[in-house]
């Protein structure tokens, strides 16, 4: 009940930060802890669908206190409030509407970032086209859900047929391949700012993937839809974060790396909903929401820590940086990369443990699908790891400093930290597969991942943590500090005139993967089709804005913007109503 | 006839000299351009990888070479104008590794300035020389190629054998680098030369052994492809065209005599020069073998007091002429055509579209020798 | 408990004791094969303590990521010396910590810290070779993650040494999918190893790449880097030697576990022959064809593990 309070409280947030956005902001950081202890309390009735709302809690805890000392644009506060608004009403709802209403509250920012902060037309008409197309997939979905169960609460539906419909309308909203476009687009091309990026990345896939699962939880378990499911991810992982890698966008390339994240995501929902028995299959379940957390968090505080780099392109951009922002990026990009003891590291074990084991549950031709959806989601996350480096260096390590901003920074360290720690704690998120042994890990430290009752593999995040800190200090005792003298980098004895680009840091594997990349040498530069995907989308959404033209000339007469704001402001009216009802 | 290049005030071809500048060079022209996404990647003076002190800028935009700068950073001055002894003294220590072609190009200079006709045995004397030179500095050569490909085995016999050459040559001439060896009027040479078949027969084996190997040759092949016609040296023979000096330089005709036959190779690349390298140090091992040498000493008649003369010698990377102007025994004027000044020239051209990890193959592959270029007379 | 204590420090100091030995050997065999006199088998350890006793020079603008990170890095590889087969056939005290893909994901933590360090030097040197190092990361990593679970799929528990025991049966060792592994991990570990056809080492800057992450630095931090990629290439290959190509010959118990040290020496030796043919018969390869190796070996793996699950149906 308290709940719904704070719903209401959210939208008086909304409406005072009109007027009083830093006050909204400090009261929105207080809502959010709130939400935190929500989700601890659904979790703790071994609800998974808890740990979304956790999750979502930190994300805009820590994006509403950095936005006290970031938000400078008029319009921002109203709809980043907005967009949170959206997120907990369908986090919170217990009906098909009210998820829909929230879903489509969230989105209302990023229509806003494109359309109105850059008024270019077509990326905003494409955006608009795949949002709606995504809305009518999952409403449809839920139609059915409907007609099967006659009633408007989530509840276990009999047939598949909801699930495919949803999954496939919450993939366009993942961003998921070929679907690239709904995650980068209000990003890189609307140049939102950093706590907008930060909620639209974030969380904004935290509710896409949080209604699958839910729908997924529902629905009857089906491997064939798994695997496809599995196969999806699987390219979406590969081509995100390849995509990411070679992206020269300060927000493009998080952007392309949210695709790659979502695509490990959906693998592993596959992997839940191909049900390959049931101990996999919980193991399945706890990975997804162990992966979102891990994504949502890491890379909230990413998104943060662009709100210290002024320019948007990586190679000219400036960076405000001190020790916090660099030891806090680099945690955070460690996690992102799938590094132990991070959350991420934990994550991406999980998933690939998963995987493997399903292939051997499997045994048969079909582990072919689990074998080389593992193999794929291994070649992406090491494009993850060079596009993460790529981002540490060239905004934080390779830089010079440009100045400092102790704040933000101490936000960004606040996040990594969170991320490193929570690495440890993420094995109660499997509470079933806690385990012990008598070779130095004592019950309760260890992560064993089993497909029956015995062990397949297994981690003990908490002794990683601690080891490698423990052994690095031994040996500084063994072997001392190291005396310094400072010099002159060394340059062939030359002073550096050049320094080493971002652009050329990815350029290796544009000439490397020419065929895939499609990569063009020309005279003066290199060109890669990075946007085939988008040129295809364009040409799609053309088609259909042409459609709708004929329709707004014929029925209005009038400038198509218009109608389209026309369009927002009535379905914004429209959904409240429902809300309220 | 063929262009050669620029010799100070002259343009310099295969059988005459005009004033004025060398026309451009057609096929080592680059487009100038610089990207937006690209920046100037700064590489030595001071590198591991090079031999000597020369700056290079890649420009790129990754990995992929879109232009580049040789600047050399050997700028010296030299004292040559002075009396004709004194100054083949400077003249021998321009570059160490063909000293004997600056020596023996220059001195041919001024004795076509002053009328001076060495004897045969002389001619002879200054060929092995020259021969051994060659052989040593192509293994050289060599050895840098395949030291790049971390070929260790064959990288080290080389610069086994590239020992025994240079105890060769200190044996038989006093010193290895052809020191004090050639004067206007003598000719240095201590005793026969020894052991040449011995190196033959262990080059042949370490030059088969590099050949077979498929990963270095694919290391090489169409690397820095240069066809140029007008080129000189191992770039031009390895694009097919037959462009050496002992074909039409000074001491063309007994370079006949001995049945010298010109070694090419058909594809330009840095693999062409490897194998045109490689077949010259056999053929120059055939030309010495049937050499008998010995110490001269000659009288230097001068038919004229002063005058001007070109030398003009196939040194192990191309042609290597001297203009000199001589007045009784002082030189008046010294110009200098360095093969090297061509080859960084087809080296930058060269290079452009390659990417980084083909630059010590192309590199080496040129025989450079920067000494030789930012030489200032006076 | 106490003997497995026991067991996992001989195993430790067994790896970290004598990996810059190993190195030597191959040194001292590769340079009496190309006819020289070649340095001492005991040259690594001096160079160790050489640069331990040595200042440090710090790139300026450069912190302490650039002087502490390589603490960590050794850190990580000492860590991992407890939870792999590299000396002794049985688990040993704080094995759990991380199963064999955490192996893998702890070696990519190490190659994540050396990549950050390096480049806080603000060297465009290191720059290079970290593009041309994180180009081949995509492979190198796929490959390593799924030669290990080509290890899991046979035996159904993601346990190296469990599968060290599964193949001491000849029928299993000469399976068709642990061959494929076995050919698959060697490529790998020649590539991380830095050895020939991929990479060597020499003066070229231009051609570096695993060398351009120790490019800048010096004393101290370089002499534990130095030591962390001998630990790196003791520990692959000793992987590579008691898992894949010669699980045998090795005792249990806190005696065996000292035999065992030298029971490794031997599998060594045999391991350095192999790759002293490689390194002294072949040429290095093209930086792109590096691709096409990786590609091979990944290719590899995964035939690998489909025949290890369908080739039993």
């Amino acid at each position: 009940m308290i709940i719904e309070y704070l719903i209401i409280f959210t939208l008086v947030l909304a409406l005072i930060s009109v007027k009083w956005k830093r006050i909204a902001y400090a009261l929105l950081s207080l809502d959010s802890l709130f939400f935190i202890w929500f989700g601890i309390n659904q979790f703790s009735l071994l609800n998974y669908l808890g740990v979304f709302s956790i999750v979502g809690g930190f994300v805009w805890f820590f994006s509403s206190l950095f936005s006290i000392f970031y938000d400078h644009e008029k319009w921002l506060a109203p709809s980043f409030i907005t967009s949170i608004l959206g997120m907990q009403i369908a986090l919170i709802s217990s009906t098909y509407l009210q998820f829909l209403a929230g879903y489509e509250i969230m989105t209302i920012p990023a229509y806003f970032a494109i359309g109105v902060n850059r008024l270019m037309k077509s990326p905003a008409f494409t955006f608009m086209a795949f949002g709606e197309f995504s809305t009518v997939l999952v409403l449809v979905g839920f139609l059915d859900a409907y007609l099967q169960t006659g009633s408007l609460y989530f509840q276990h539906v009999f047939t598949y047929l909801p699930l495919v419909l949803v999954s496939f309308g919450f993939m366009i909203k993942m961003g998921i391949f070929p679907f690239l476009v709904t995650e980068w687009l209000p990003i890189a091309h609307g140049s939102a700012p950093s706590n907008l990026s930060a909620i639209l990345s974030a969380s904004m896939t935290l509710i896409a993937v949080y209604g699958l699962t839910r729908m997924a939880i529902l629905s009857p378990s089906d491997i064939f839809l798994g695997l496809l499911l599995m196969a999806i991810g699987a390219f979406s992982t590969l081509f995100g974060s390849l995509y990411s890698y070679v992206n020269e966008h300060v927000k493009g390339l998080l952007a392309f790396s949210t695709v790659e994240n979502d695509g490990a995501i959906l693998a592993s929902i596959g992997l839940y909903i191909s049900y390959p028995n049931h101990v996999l299959s919980l193991f399945a379940l706890a990975t997804v929401t162990l992966f979102v957390s891990a994504h949502s968090l890491a890379k909230t505080g990413l998104f943060l820590s662009t709100g210290l780099i002024q320019g948007e392109s990586i190679s000219s951009s400036n960076t405000l940086k001190d020790t916090f922002s660099v030891v806090g990026v680099v945690l955070l990009t460690s996690s992102m990369s799938g590094l132990l003891p991070t959350l991420g590291g934990v994550a991406t074990w999980a998933l690939l443990e998963s995987l493997f084991m399903d292939a051997f549950v499997l045994h048969s031709v079909l582990s072919i699908i689990p074998i080389l959806v593992g193999t794929i989601i291994a070649m992406g996350e090491g494009f993850a790891t060079a596009a993460m480096i790529k981002y540490v260096s060239f905004t934080q390590i390779f830089k010079t400093s440009y100045g400092k901003d102790i704040r933000k920074s101490a936000i960004v360290l606040t996040v990594g930290v969170l991320v490193l720690i929570a690495g440890s704690l993420s094995i109660f998120l499997f509470p079933s597969f806690i385990s012990g042994t008598n070779l130095g890990v004592p019950p309760g430290f260890l992560l064993s991942s089993r497909f029956s009752s015995s062990a397949f593999g297994g981690i003990a995040p908490f002794f990683i943590l601690f080891l490698i800190p423990f052994f690095s200090l031994l040996l500084i005792l063994v072997f001392g500090k190291p005396k310094t003298r400072t010099a002159e980098v060394w340059n062939n004895g030359r002073e550096i005139k050049d320094k080493y680009t971002s652009f050329a840091y990815s350029n290796n594997i544009r000439l490397m993967l020419r065929k895939l990349l499609r990569t063009k040498v020309l005279i003066n530069g290199v060109e890669i089709a990075e946007d085939i995907f988008w040129i295809a989308m364009l040409k799609i959404s053309r088609s259909y804005i042409k459609f709708s033209k004929l329709i707004a000339t014929a029925y209005m007469n009038s400038d198509l913007r218009i109608y389209m704001v026309y369009m927002i402001i009535a379905f914004i009216v429209v959904v409240l109503l429902v809300v309220v009802i | 006839m063929r262009m050669i290049g620029q010799l100070g005030e002259f343009c310099l071809y295969s059988d005459r000299i005009e004033k004025g500048i060398c026309p451009e060079r057609e096929t080592l022209k680059k487009e100038n351009y610089r990207s937006i996404q690209g920046f100037t990647f700064a590489y030595g003076p001071s590198a591991g990888g090079l031999l000597e002190s020369v700056g290079i800028d890649l420009d790129t935009f990754g990995e992929y070479i879109s232009d580049v700068k040789v600047i050399p950073y050997k700028i010296r001055k030299v004292r040559v104008k002075s009396i004709i002894d004194n100054s083949i003294l400077y003249v021998e220590r321009i570059n160490g590794s063909f000293s004997a072609s600056h020596t023996i190009s220059f001195i041919t200079a001024i004795e076509e300035g002053l009328g001076i006709e060495p004897p045969y045995e002389v001619k002879i004397g200054r060929i092995v020389e020259m021969e051994l030179e060659r052989i040593r500095n192509h293994l050289i050569v060599m050895q840098r190629v395949v030291e790049a490909a971390g070929f260790s085995v064959p990288s080290f016999q080389l610069l086994y054998l590239i020992e025994k050459v240079n105890r060769v040559i200190a044996k038989s001439f006093g010193h290895r680098y052809f020191y004090g060896v050639n004067g206007l009027g003598s000719l240095r040479f201590y005793e026969e030369i020894k052991s040449l078949e011995e190196i033959k027969k262990e080059y042949k084996e370490i030059y088969r052994g590099i050949i077979d190997n498929r990963i270095f040759i694919d290391r090489l092949q169409s690397n820095g492809v240069i066809v140029d016609k007008e080129g000189i040296g191992p770039v031009a023979r390895s694009a097919s065209f037959k462009n050496d000096a002992r074909n039409d330089g000074n001491y063309a005709e007994i370079y006949k005599e001995l049945g010298f036959s010109t070694v090419t190779y058909d594809e330009g690349d840095a693999f062409g020069r490897f194998i045109v390298r490689g077949e010259e140090v056999e053929e120059s091992l055939r030309i010495l073998s049937s050499i008998n040498l010995h110490s001269v000493e000659y009288e230097s008649k001068k038919r004229n007091n002063e005058g001007e003369g070109i030398g003009r010698v196939e040194s192990p990377s191309g042609d290597l002429a001297y203009y000199v102007k001589v007045n009784e025994n002082i030189i008046k004027e010294v110009y200098l055509f360095a093969p090297s000044s061509y080859n960084i020239l087809a080296f930058s051209s060269s290079m452009v579209k390659n990417i980084f990890t083909d630059f010590p193959f192309n590199w080496e592959s040129f025989g450079i020798w920067l000494s030789e270029v930012g030489v200032i007379f006076e | 408990m106490i003997s497995q204590i026991v067991e996992a420090i001989v195993q430790v100091l067994g790896s970290f004791l004598l990996a810059p030995l190993y190195v030597g050997i191959l040194d001292k065999l590769k340079g009496m094969v190309s006819s020289r006199k070649a340095q001492s088998v005991f040259q690594p350890y001096y160079d160790i303590f050489k640069l331990l006793r040595k200042e440090t020079i710090l790139p300026n603008s450069s912190g302490l990521i650039f002087l502490y990170t390589p603490y960590f890095v050794l850190a990580t590889y000492i860590l991992i010396s407890f939870v792999i087969p590299v000396v002794y056939p049985e688990p040993v005290f704080f094995t759990p910590v991380v199963d064999f893909l955490g192996g893998a994901l702890l070696f990519s933590l190490a190659a994540f810290l050396k990549t950050i360090e390096a480049m806080e030097s603000k060297s465009n040197l290191v720059a290079l070779g970290v593009s041309r190092v994180m180009s081949f990361n995509f492979l190198g990593e796929a490959t390593l993650i799924t030669v290990f679970f080509a290890v899991a799929l046979s035996t159904g528990t993601n346990n190296p040494y469990v599968e060290s025991h599964f193949v001491l049966n000849p029928s299993n060792y000469l399976a068709l999918d642990h061959v494929l592994a076995s050919v698959s991990f060697f490529m790998l570990w020649l590539f991380e190893t830095g050895k020939l056809p991929v990479e060597s080492s020499g003066l070229n800057e231009l051609g570096m790449i695993d060398d351009s992450l120790t490019y800048e630095y010096s004393g101290k931090p370089l002499a534990i880097l130095k030591w962390g990629s001998y630990l790196k290439a003791y520990l692959l290959g000793s992987v590579l030697l008691n898992v894949f190509f010669l699980p045998w010959g090795l005792f249990t118990g806190v005696l065996g576990s000292i035999i065992d040290v030298g029971v490794m020496f031997l599998k060594w030796l045999l391991l350095i022959s192999i790759v002293l043919i490689l390194e002294t018969s072949l040429a290095k390869f093209r930086l792109f064809k590096v691709q096409d190796f990786l590609a091979v070996a990944l290719v590899l793996s995964v035939i690998s593990l489909f025949f290890s699950v369908v080739g039993y149906v």
